[in-house]
């Protein structure tokens, strides 16, 4: 058994979370930035060859349609991701205060 | 009064990891993936410019894909912490219909394309969630 170290161990827990954040944040913007970007570059078509008279309004419509749905479930993917780095990141944090605490009561927790 | 006191932080701690998104499902990855393949054979054979009105074969290919799609919002739904993927597999089926009614319209070549990308960038979307689920395993 040792003494519970209560800095040692919130340095620690901010050091798990910061890592998990800091590893999975780089992998969600460039995802969002790919998709929104085909996304945009469609939307630009679209209009232009609606302008142009090349697709019929009707259709347009349609189309605008299917790049919206699309748009949506990029940003639920988003969301979710986002929410499995902060579970990621909350998780990796609590094993470091179980770590902690069981060195301290000299009980293995998890 | 210590000893209930460590007790209660053991049962705290212990229980203290959190799960916000559902687990991986290798059901709903193989489904995505397959329905997927149905929509893009689909829009491969069809006949550019798709005159308007409905061939046999889109009939049989729009009652079909909206049969997988309740399938697969089936199992999803039976899946705890899987709202995200049922909104999407929502967006899908929602798609499957606009198509229809594209179909319907007659295709260009500029129409399918655009129809395809959309359906690519939704499907790759859904994937994209559905591996993350495996939480770096």
């Amino acid at each position: 058994m040792s003494q519970f170290n209560i800095n040692e161990t919130l340095q620690g827990m901010l050091s798990a979370a910061q890592g998990v954040l800091s590893k999975e944040w780089p992998n969600i913007q460039s995802f969002a930035v790919n998709e929104f970007k085909k996304i945009a570059q469609d939307a630009e078509l679209l209009a232009l060859m609606t302008l142009a008279g090349q697709i019929p309004e009707e259709q347009a419509k349609l189309l605008l349609q299917m790049q919206i749905n699309a748009s949506k479930s990029v940003l639920l993917t988003i969301e979710g991701l986002g929410l499995l780095m902060v579970e990621a990141a909350f998780n990796a944090a609590m094993a470091v205060l179980s770590t902690a605490v069981s060195k301290t009561i000299g009980v293995v927790l998890i | 009064m210590k000893i209930l006191i460590i007790l209660f932080s053991l049962l705290f701690i212990n229980g203290c990891t959190i799960q916000l998104v559902s687990q991986y499902d290798e059901k709903t990855d193989s489904a995505i993936t397959s329905i997927h393949k149905e929509i893009s054979d689909f829009l491969v054979d069809q006949p550019l410019p798709d005159p308007p009105g409905e061939t046999p074969e889109a009939i049989t290919f729009y009652k079909t894909t909206h049969s997988h799609i309740k399938e697969l919002k089936l199992r999803a739904n039976a899946i705890p912490n899987n709202d995200l993927t049922l909104q999407q597999i929502d967006l899908l089926d929602q798609d499957i219909t606009l198509l229809e009614n594209l179909d319907k319209l007659g295709h260009t070549a500029i129409a399918h394309k655009l129809a395809q990308d959309a359906i690519d960038i939704a499907c790759g979307a859904m994937l994209k969630l559905e591996l993350a689920k495996k939480r770096g395993q």
